[in-house]
């Protein structure tokens, strides 16, 4: 499948839609939260920032906020499907939207998923007005999509179980194998399946679910046009 | 080397948008730092590494019996999200009331404010209160009537020590009874 900007965008924010109604299911949208009491912020200083702002007392903590917030997530996400993200100001309000949605739900689960940081990123890259400007934020975007993985792949290296071992050895491979695409395009089309079958493993061997991050890797098919390198 | 140079995208993002280099260098330092400070700052992700269980290892984990009589499952998958908010929440709301109601970030964020004055503004709001420990339990009741079963009124939650076998599968050990709570306790 090779994108252009249109797809991309249907792409994603029909991505955020299917995340959304996941998180409508598992009883983890805000208005779904009752109103909740214990929060999480650890020393970082993006949670610090979102309690500053008192953001919770008016969104999160009182109901009528809080299907208001809600509302404006899917609105913005069906806005943003249909006009496949050409509104910059409902693009903003959308990414803003999900961004917040992240910091709601792990402050208050009480836990720092990395899950959700996909759909609290990506949909930023539509507030570029110019064609180049998008390609640029959205190759940005695939770097951070590299990152991850990247970033699990040496601290599992240096800390984590031996490689040499089944499945966490062949899950330590799997991400180090994302390395490749620091250096070179030609193997995104195979970089775009490691995630998925990574994120399989950890959901059947490890008892985690973590593929509401498989939104990324949007970012690893190619576009259109041709390509710089 | 030239070529390759122009091709980094720092370099790129400089010469086309100043913006989206700034933004990317900010990136980079909070990475950094994350990695120095082991803090990170959202969405500059510093991945955890989790060692995994160890056959013989001993663990806690909380039970809730619902109405006296049914024992809370969910699944360890497909239900992360609800189950976040029922577990690690819980987690979190015992180890307050171990500390007297405090909540056990105050201190450590107060050394992290200590280090950095210029923090302190921003940190205020950063910790639960009293409050929030003493009004747990009954949102707790009320997620659950929201998100498992509205006929819950009763809940009790215990503390479940347990060791993992050599197929690393959790054998309860011993069991001791924690918080009980029923819906008439709100009225």
């Amino acid at each position: 499948m090779v994108l252009d900007r249109n797809q991309a965008a249907r792409w994603v924010f029909g991505s955020a839609l299917a995340i959304f109604a996941y998180r409508y299911f598992t009883h983890s949208l805000v208005h779904q939260l009752q109103q909740p009491l214990l929060s999480k912020s650890d020393f970082d200083y993006a949670y610090w920032f979102y309690h500053f702002i008192h953001f919770p007392e008016v969104f999160v903590k009182n109901r009528m906020g809080a299907i208001f917030f809600d509302g404006a997530l899917l609105v913005s996400t069906i806005a943003c499907f249909i006009n496949m993200g050409r509104n910059r100001e409902v693009v903003l309000l959308c990414a803003l939207s999900w961004s917040f949605y992240g910091l709601t739900y792990n402050s208050y689960s009480y836990y720092h998923s990395h899950a959700l940081i996909g759909i609290m990123v990506l949909p930023y890259a539509f507030l570029a007005k110019e064609e180049d400007n998008f390609k640029l934020a959205w190759d940005g975007f695939r770097y951070f999509c590299l990152y991850i993985y990247a970033d699990a792949f040496f601290l599992k290296v240096l800390a984590g179980p031996p490689v040499f071992s089944f499945p966490a050895g062949l899950e330590i491979i799997l991400q180090g194998c994302m390395l490749v695409g620091f250096f070179t395009r030609r193997w995104d089309r195979v970089l775009f399946f490691l995630p998925i079958l990574l994120l399989s493993m950890t959901y059947f061997f490890d008892d985690a679910f973590y593929f509401e991050l498989l939104i990324l890797n949007l970012t690893l098919l190619p576009f259109k046009e041709k390509n710089p390198f | 080397m030239q070529r390759f140079f122009d091709r980094l995208y720092l370099v790129r993002c400089f010469r086309q948008h100043k913006f989206l280099f700034f933004v990317s260098v900010l990136f980079v330092l909070a990475v950094l730092y994350g990695h120095k400070t082991t803090c990170e700052i959202t969405p500059s992700v510093v991945i955890a590494v989790d060692r995994g269980i160890r056959p013989g290892e001993k663990d806690s984990l909380f039970l809730i019996t619902i109405n006296d009589s049914i024992h809370l499952r969910l699944s360890h998958t497909f239900d992360e999200p609800r189950r976040k908010m029922i577990y690690s929440t819980l987690t979190a709301y015992h180890r307050g009331v171990l500390a007297g109601y405090e909540d056990p970030q105050v201190r450590a964020i107060g050394v992290v404010v200590g280090r950095h004055p210029y923090m302190h503004l921003l940190s205020l709001y950063s910790h639960n209160t009293r409050a929030d420990y003493t009004k747990y339990l009954p949102w707790l009741l009320r997620y659950l009537q929201e998100a498992v079963d509205k006929k819950i009124e009763k809940i009790a939650i215990a503390l479940q020590y347990i060791h993992y076998d050599d197929r690393n599968l959790p054998v309860a050990d011993s069991t001791h009874s924690l918080y009980v709570f029923q819906q008439t306790d709100v009225r």
